[in-house]
């Protein structure tokens, strides 16, 4: 199909301010990528240059290898799944479908093909005569979303599609576009603030705040191998918990201490790292809620668990099916969350001891914010 | 679930099938009896404001089937005593009436057809395209709804007799084919439209015009309705411009027509009456055709907005 580049893309409302700055991103054939990131940073704003809906103020777009900035949006061959769906209201689910194509003098026989095969893979195939008024909001969206596919463009633009839907019925169209994603083996940019949709859905997440991309990566790096402060804190849910200290030297290799005195043995492949740039500098320390642990499972027999355990005051326990979350308050953290198994005992106001999983926490610059050992990562 | 209903069964159980019958005929026809009056109070309550509201209509109809003479006496006639059409006959023979009924159907017409498509374009445009300059441009031509007409009837007379088009149907239609009134009535219907569904059509390749014949005006309908109505009724009110720029009896539309009955014959009140009377027939039927779109049309725009 096509592939998608953006380079140093900026975008400026009202000769004011930046709402997208620099954006740079290369999207190849058949990538399911993803915009994330908090309200007003940019997201859409990007997802409408692309479209052509939006002037770009200065950078290059370029579709297949060619230079699109001012290229018609009907001549781009890209698609559109819009968040309140945009179907046309006096025209039945048959005739939304089936406009582009009329529009670009398609044969009828051909059209009424295209339209029957993409009802049934989307099941709307008895809704057909329908007006958009009596669909419900699962249906319009598949309408949306069928009306979209008719042209094989060469890429969906779909923004945050599912965020009219109830939770049950989102998290099976989720589902069903994953699947169309593979079906079609179609370039696909989605944007989203839901960060389940985005570390399900796609291949690759792009974490954007106030206009700048912050990181862009595969699911699976973002979520463990986060570029900054604000992408660990963004991607994960409850959020990973952040503890300020300092790094220490000890006879063995390093400490983390909190401020209220208590130690944190660093693993020793990071402890030498740390030493050299960070000693008694300020970090900040990140710990997700399910590398916290009740007991000790494997062992290793350099570390001394003794020396990796934070205490805390259980101020709050939430069930959630298999696992508890417990949020405990710390002497100088503050509260932090733990995600541990359901059978963990403790109740409100029990002092707990929990372990800290050391290999796979992340210290941060305090004051540049970036992941201390954050090596690139692909952009 | 089938705790519930054996609950029920046993509650029930202390009246018997007839009872309960008997009690909701009793409840039904109460309730019933409290509706109905409700219902009288508001439908004669409702009746009372109409005649108080429509009775100088109502007082003219009747006046414009009278004798002049019944008229024209000491005692309070609301009624006539003996009714005659002889006041509508003398009217349609007195002035072309018919000829200024025409007229005014075609004069009307064309602005109404005029000042839709002009308006609802310049809307339009005005609040789907991006250009420079659009706010300061939609400014000014809102402006020019704070300069009163009269203001600008002496030079526009002078434009349009330069041009050589007094008298004429010309210079009848040609001054109201556009109005900001509507340009602004629209563009504050189009504002509520969905701005996705026009961006979603230039995505699909769907060009300006065609988005507005096949999306915009059939979604906009109640709204054009609305405005041809009240075109259409004011157009028909005009009364300066057409006194000011027509001369010949061939070329005046009813509102003149009927002075031109006054004037013929000073002391008939009836008379005139029967004109008056001839003339609203048309606007309250166009009123009543498009009365809900109008009613629709309006609140629409307030509902959405
Ligand atoms: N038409 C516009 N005119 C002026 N500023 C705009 C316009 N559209 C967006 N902005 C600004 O640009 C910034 C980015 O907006 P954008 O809509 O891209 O955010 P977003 O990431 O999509 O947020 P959300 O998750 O709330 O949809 C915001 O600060 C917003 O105020
Ligand atoms: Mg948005």
């Amino acid at each position: 199909m096509s592939e998608l580049i953006l380079k140093n893309v900026c975008k400026m409302y009202d000769k004011k301010q930046y709402a997208v700055r620099d954006f740079s991103l290369k999207i190849e054939d058949g990538e399911f990528v993803i915009f994330v990131g908090p309200s007003g940073c940019g997201k859409s704003t990007t997802l409408r240059m692309i479209a052509g809906l939006e002037e770009i103020t200065s950078g290059e777009l370029w579709i297949d290898k060619q230079l699109c900035n001012y290229v018609e949006p009907k001549d781009r061959d890209l698609s559109m799944v819009f968040q309140n769906y945009a179907l046309y209201p006096q025209m039945t689910v048959y005739d939304n479908m089936a406009f582009a194509l009329q529009i670009r003098k398609v044969p009828k026989k051909e059209i009424d093909k295209k339209v029957q095969e993409a009802a049934s893979v989307l099941g709307i195939r008895h809704l057909l005569k329908q007006r958009p008024g009596a669909l419900s909001g699962g249906q319009k969206q598949r309408v949306a979303i069928g009306s979209a596919i008719m042209r094989e463009p060469k890429a969906f633009l779909m923004d945050e599609p599912l965020s009219n839907l109830d939770a049950k019925l989102r998290a099976q169209m989720r589902v069903e576009l994953s699947e169309l994603h593979k079906r079609l083996s179609a370039t696909m940019i989605y944007v989203t603030h839901d960060q389940t949709e985005a570390m399900t859905l796609g291949t690759k997440i792009v974490v954007m705040k106030d206009g700048f991309i912050q990181q862009a990566d595969t699911p699976k790096a973002v979520y463990e191998h986060p570029a900054n402060l604000f992408v660990a804190g963004f991607i994960g849910s409850p959020s990973m918990n952040f503890f300020e200290g300092s790094i220490r030297k000890t006879d063995k290799g390093a400490d983390f201490v909190l401020e209220s005195g208590t130690a944190l043995e660093i693993p020793e492949d990071r402890a030498f790292a740390l030493l050299n740039e960070y000693r008694n500098k300020k970090v900040i320390l990140g710990v997700r809620p399910e590398h916290f642990l009740s007991e000790i499972t494997a062992k290793d027999p350099k570390a001394d668990y003794t020396k990796r355990v934070l205490n805390g005051v259980i101020t709050t326990r939430e069930m959630l099916g298999a696992e508890s979350m417990f949020y405990l308050e710390e002497a100088s953290a503050g509260e932090f969350a733990a995600r541990l198994p359901v059978e963990t005992k403790g109740r409100t106001r029990d002092e707990m001891t929990l372990f800290v999983d050391m290999d796979r926490v992340h210290f941060f610059d305090a004051e540049t914010e970036h992941n201390i050992f954050y090596r690139g990562g692909q952009q | 679930m089938a705790a519930f209903d054996h609950s029920i069964t046993m509650e029930q159980g202390n009246y018997d099938q007839e009872e309960v019958a008997k009690l909701h005929s009793l409840m039904n026809t109460r309730a019933l009896r409290k509706k109905r009056i409700r219902k009288g109070v508001l439908v004669g309550l409702n009746i009372v404001f109409a005649l108080f509201m429509l009775f100088p209509l109502l007082y003219s109809v009747s006046v414009s089937v009278m004798p002049s003479e019944e008229l024209f006496t000491m005692d309070m006639n609301l009624l006539p005593s003996n009714p005659t059409f002889d006041n509508y006959v003398r009217a349609f023979t007195q002035v072309p009436l018919v000829r200024f009924i025409l007229n005014s159907f075609l004069v009307a017409g064309c602005i109404t057809l005029g000042q839709i498509i002009t308006c609802s374009l310049a809307a339009f445009a005005f609040s789907f395209l991006e250009f420079k300059g659009k706010n300061v441009l939609f400014m000014l031509v809102m402006a020019t709804m704070m300069v009163p007409g009269e203001a600008v009837i002496i030079s526009n007379y002078l434009t349009v007799s330069s041009m050589n088009l007094l008298d004429t149907y010309i210079v009848l239609i040609l001054p109201s084919l556009t109005s900001a009134m509507g340009i602004f009535l629209f563009r504050q219907f189009y504002m509520t439209f969905p701005i996705s569904l026009y961006e979603s059509a230039r995505l699909d390749g769907c060009g300006n015009l065609r988005f507005i014949i096949k999306i915009l005006i059939p979604l906009t309908k109640s709204a054009i309705g609305a405005m041809a109505v009240y075109t259409f009724i004011n157009a028909w009110n005009m009364y300066m411009w057409p006194l000011l720029v027509t001369g010949s009896e061939e070329m005046r539309t009813v509102q003149i027509g009927i002075s031109m009955l006054n004037s013929v014959d000073a002391q008939s009140i009836t008379l005139m009456m029967a004109g008056v009377v001839a003339i609203i027939l048309p606007s309250m039927v166009i009123f009543i055709v498009g009365q809900k779109q109008l009613i629709s049309g309006m609140f629409q725009g307030a509902v959405k907005g």
